[in-house]
């Protein structure tokens, strides 16, 4: 009886917050005070009446552009607002917050590599892939704890002002000081900065995997004085922008910036570029529920997914959206088809189980 | 300071009296000071516990991640970079700091307000703002290379930034103000006729300055050079952005370890030794000198 009579009062105070008598929080504390918070949160007849859903990316435009192409038509058909939000979801960002108690998020923007690390430590759920169309995302980017909403690529960007006019063989010429003298940007987070290396040494695209580090390690140490590290996709843009590096790694969305901006004279090639998936992790315990999964199922429609690209210049996850490109978004889509072609899709079970410990020792090589 | 002597006195009087009477109020000064302490306790205190706590029982109970500290050559690149820089940086703002404060002793009114407002202004800039600043200023195609370049000096751009020479650059320009205010103090304090006496029985003016002045001035060295290492210690944003990858500290070791790779054990390992080393400096410090007469609390 005890136990039917609180589950009532849950029931009424989800009444009154459906009708805006409660906002969420008093909502959420008045239910744990209860102590009927697991329970409750996930028996249907909240999640039905849930308000708003969170999503979290790393903030600057992804705020605006995330909120144009997926939050606002979602928003519109399911009548549930989605706040996007910029902010550091990084993997201890969302293990403090799960480990807290305290959830926020409903989905965070992540790296598929993470996943791994997150899901192994029940910080994040797995995906409910019977709202979610496995079917609409290229297979090398669907996963147990998520699959990709969007790629990107890691390409080799280039001056070619400072090249004179020579484009560097996709990353094959990375290493080339001889025609094309110059330092080289690198990336801070490890994804490509050793792929790079390694095409560059002659390594072949299909022998890449598993990467060799210790002969990255040695090439880097060998030229150690050619290479900048850039952190963020602006400090990126920076390093070309300045004219400090003549080629390097750098997100294609930022590549694509600079070649408009600056009428080619910065620009990238696609070959050899590395392709990543971004993927939008939901927290365990997310306070939306399940709904979330409603979301990023409607994320994957083609239109939503071009919209992303049109703004933001992340590439559609969905293989249709990219073959009823318009024309003149084809030459910055790096899931496109022929531009996919020339490239190479990253390992993703290599860095869920190298990540934590090469990326310590990259660091380490960098900073001795 | 001679408010705080006296409740000082004050207090250590309360003391005795409560233990003469045998009484187990606690006294009015620390009723006063009481939610000061929850506060501290609560949100200082608390956390801190928290991060010790995990540096020995993350991911498995025990001292393995403290044991790394010994083994791993890169934890420890980590701390010798640390502390070198800190010292260098210690060493170099509190000689910059030490010729400003000079300067301003001896200054005129109107002179001596307008160095103090540029001491002062930085203080009100944002570290990112200031660190972006040097690498506008730094960098290859910048405008100090550019003019060295064009002047002839040099034939190469020089290596300014992403390496020990920008973060120091950078962080002696942020920590120049922590050493002149100290410094200024104590030389304020010092009596000029101890140096007029010197000067009247025939000494000159660089014996004085070298045998009465810095003499008397060594507190304000001590304390400007402590407060600036134990600031340059944990500092994160200048050493990440001027550094350019090249050098790692331990405040960006620890935030790689607690956001990037979610190695926590190491992360509060790391944070457990920054904060143990400072506090052990301290305790050092305070055997040779009056801290709280350093830092003005008596």
């Amino acid at each position: 009886m005890n136990h039917s009579f609180q589950h009532d009062m849950a029931l009424l105070a989800a009444e009154r917050f459906e009708r805006g008598e409660l906002d969420r929080r008093s909502f959420v504390r008045g239910i744990a005070a209860l102590g009927l918070a697991p329970a409750v949160l996930a028996s249907s007849e909240v999640s039905a009446q849930v308000k708003e859903i969170v999503v979290v990316n790393f903030g600057g435009d992804a705020v605006h552009a995330w909120d144009e192409a997926w939050a606002k038509p979602f928003a519109a058909e399911a009548n549930i607002k989605v706040s996007v939000i910029g902010g550091e979801p990084t993997p201890g960002a969302i293990r403090a917050m799960v480990e807290s108690g305290k959830v926020v998020w409903d989905a965070a923007d992540a790296e598929a590599f993470s996943l791994d690390i997150l899901g192994r430590q029940n910080l994040i759920q797995k995906y409910d892939y019977t709202k979610v169309d496995r079917g609409k995302v290229r297979p090398e980017f669907v996963f147990e704890h998520g699959c990709a909403s969007y790629i990107y690529s890691i390409v080799n960007g280039y001056n070619a002002q400072k090249t004179g006019g020579r484009v560097p063989n996709g990353y094959k010429d990375f290493l080339n000081f001889r025609d094309f003298p110059g330092k080289r940007a690198l990336h801070k987070w490890l994804l490509g900065s050793l792929e790079a290396v390694l095409l560059g040494s002659g390594v072949s695209p299909d022998a890449l995997y598993p990467l060799d580090v210790e002969r990255a390690f040695a090439l880097i140490r060998q030229h150690r004085d050619q290479f900048l590290l850039w952190g963020g996709g602006a400090a990126s843009q920076q390093l070309f922008r300045d004219g400090e590096v003549v080629m390097g790694t750098i997100w294609h969305s930022r590549a694509t910036v600079l070649d408009r901006q600056t009428r080619g004279r910065l620009t990238w090639t696609w070959d050899n570029g590395i392709v990543a998936p971004g993927i939008v992790v939901v927290p365990v315990g997310n306070p939306a529920g399940p709904v979330v999964f409603d979301l990023i199922a409607s994320m994957q429609t083609p239109e939503r997914q071009i919209e992303l690209l049109r703004i933001l210049g992340g590439s559609p996850a969905n293989p249709a959206a990219s073959a009823m490109l318009p024309e003149a978004l084809r030459k910055v889509d790096c899931a496109y088809e022929p531009n996919y072609r020339r490239q190479i899709p990253i390992d993703t079970a290599w860095y869920a189980q190298n990540y934590d410990k090469v990326q310590n020792d990259f660091l380490d090589l960098m900073s001795s | 300071m001679g408010d705080g002597r006296h409740a000082h006195a004050w207090a250590a009087q309360a003391g005795g009296t409560r233990k003469g009477h045998g009484i187990g109020l606690p006294s009015a000064s620390w009723l006063l000071v009481l939610p000061l302490v929850l506060l501290l306790a609560i949100f200082y205190v608390g956390p801190i516990l928290g991060v010790l706590w995990l540096s020995v029982s993350d991911p498995v109970p025990g001292l393995q991640n403290y044991e790394r500290l010994f083994t791993s050559g890169a934890l420890q690149r980590v701390v010798w970079s640390t502390l070198r820089i800190s010292a260098l940086t210690a060493l170099l703002a509190t000689a910059l700091g030490y010729l400003i404060a000079y300067t301003m002793l001896h200054a005129g009114g109107r002179h001596r307000r307008w160095i103090m407002a540029f001491v002062l202004v930085p203080f009100w800039v944002s570290v990112l703002v200031r660190a972006f600043s040097w690498v506008t200023l730094l960098r290859t195609e910048g405008p100090i290379n550019s003019a060295l370049l064009s002047w002839g000096l040099i034939a190469e751009p020089l290596a300014l930034m992403r390496n020990e020479l920008g973060v120091l650059i950078g962080m002696v320009h942020f920590m120049v103000p922590y050493a002149v205010l100290p410094l200024y103090a104590n030389m304020q304090g010092t009596d000029r006729r101890i140096l007029d006496a010197s000067r009247s029985l025939g000494a000159t003016a660089p014996t004085t300055f070298i045998r009465i002045f810095m003499p008397l001035s060594a507190p304000g060295i001590a304390a400007a050079s402590l407060l600036v290492f134990v600031l340059a210690l944990g500092f994160l944003v200048t050493p990440a952005i001027l550094g350019g990858g090249r050098v790692v500290m331990i405040a960006e070791y620890v935030r790689v370890q607690i956001m990037q790779t979610v190695r926590w054990g190491i992360g509060t390992m790391m944070a457990s030794v920054l904060l143990i080393t400072v506090v052990l400096l301290l305790a050092a410090m305070s055997r040779v000198i009056d801290i709280r007469k350093l830092f003005g609390a008596k």
